[in-house]
């Protein structure tokens, strides 16, 4: 069973995969591949795992450069997920970069707002997070492309 | 009912006579082959004989019998099936073909063949040739079988296999449900996607052109991500129909496969 990959090619973003339609089968709807050409990204052949035998799929991996290449693993940990909201109590989200030569920096979405983490050796920290009022606070990546992380969520109660 | 026994005012013929008829045999042969084995009472029979996977190039077939071209043949104890080269992202189907002698399958009678088997209506299986499918494992991206088990007259994988994972179409799109060959199939769908808006996920069998009345129904709000799961047949080209409007994001499988005729066990 062949797989096809649609990504697109200016973003090197992995838009989805799905198995290759059987050749010469009568169709009353467009395929999904021709869909996928129909939103103007590239479709080609690609594996259902990749070299290290994990799944590919959007979220995991991209299409940088043309080629298939897993994400950038980035961990976001929280101390807590869980503050007052008085202004005070905050929370503190560290963020971290895996393999070698990590970026010097790392954009990270609060609550849709842009936020810029240093990193040394891929480790750093968004600034601590405080809430006046009671709020759900998520904290998610910029480029979410190149990196791939689980989303962080904290309430302020 | 006729009775075929000999009766005491007839000759006793036996089988070649030029101009008489075969008496002696008459009664055996209305059951039997001129070869002594029964004839095809249990036609397409497929007893017991579950298949899983064992390792990465290794299967199990377990004890049961099968009624191959005309004759029962039986796997006393567990058989393990290496087998060796396989593709990556394959279908195979384990063929097994009547020893020479003898009533039991050895492993050396089984094939695992990317070729996809042809249903005979006559023989009442699924066949190559002279040789019978039994079942049928996936490899994945490296070439190892992918874990499955066999529960009742469902099969199973270990883990979903996919049909889709990445941007859904808002309109009817038909899309390869990675399915072996075997026809019209009845797949247990499961779906989980994201909602840009109402979203409504729905399915219809391959090559339809059913317009209402769909198959899954899964409807949230923007911002949310829902899950369901459904019965939905593929087609016999192998393929469903779904449409999901305003979603970025379809995660779209299935969990277990209905064996079609000719592979159900007794």
């Amino acid at each position: 069973m062949a797989y096809q990959h649609a990504y697109d090619s200016a973003s090197g973003e992995l838009k989805g995969v799905c198995a290759a339609f059987p050749a010469g089968a009568e169709h009353s709807a467009p395929t999904q591949e021709e869909a996928w050409q129909a939103a103007g990204w590239t479709v080609a052949p690609g594996p259902s795992t990749d070299a290290a035998g994990q799944p590919v799929g959007p979220d995991s991996h991209n299409y940088l450069g043309g080629a298939l290449a897993a994400k950038r693993a980035v961990t976001l940990t929280p101390d807590k997920t869980q503050i007052v909201a008085d202004g005070a109590d905050q929370a503190v989200v560290a963020v971290a970069v895996a393999g070698a030569d990590p970026p010097a920096s790392l954009t990270l979405l609060v609550n849709g707002a842009q936020e810029a983490v240093a990193l040394s050796g891929g480790a750093g920290a968004l600034a601590p997070i405080v809430a006046q009022t009671p709020c759900t606070i998520a904290v998610s990546l910029l480029d979410s492309i190149t990196y791939r992380a689980a989303p962080v969520v904290i309430q302020a109660v | 009912m006729a009775d075929l026994r000999i009766q005491y005012d007839e000759e006793m013929v036996g089988a070649g006579h030029p101009t008489k008829d075969d008496t002696l045999n008459r009664l055996v042969l209305a059951e039997h082959n001129q070869d002594g084995t029964h004839k095809n009472a249990l036609q397409g029979a497929l007893i017991g004989l579950r298949l899983e996977r064992k390792d990465a190039d290794e299967v199990n077939l377990y004890p049961g019998a099968v009624e191959i071209d005309g004759g029962i043949y039986t796997v006393p104890a567990t058989l393990a099936k290496q087998c060796s080269g396989l593709s990556a992202d394959t279908w195979y189907y384990l063929l097994a073909s009547a020893p020479a002698s003898g009533g039991e399958l050895a492993a050396g009678d089984l094939t695992a063949s990317a070729s996809a088997p042809s249903y005979d209506a006559a023989r009442l299986g699924w066949y190559s040739g002279s040789a019978r499918c039994l079942g049928f494992f996936l490899t994945d991206g490296g070439g190892s079988i992918l874990g499955f088990y066999t529960l009742g007259n469902w099969w199973v994988p270990l883990q979903p296999v996919y049909i889709i994972n990445g941007a859904p179409s808002a309109g009817w799109t038909s899309v390869a449900a990675n399915v072996p060959s075997f026809g019209r199939l009845l797949l247990s769908v499961s779906a989980d996607h994201d909602s840009t808006g109402t979203a409504i996920l729905e399915m219809r069998p391959g090559n339809s052109t059913i317009t209402s009345n769909p198959l899954i129904h899964v409807t949230r709000g923007a911002g949310a991500s829902a899950d369901g799961a459904a019965l939905v047949t593929a087609s016999v080209a192998g393929y469903v129909d779904y449409r999901l409007p305003n979603s970025n994001t379809l995660s779209l499988s299935w969990n277990a496969l209905h064996l079609p005729r000719g592979l159900q066990a007794l």
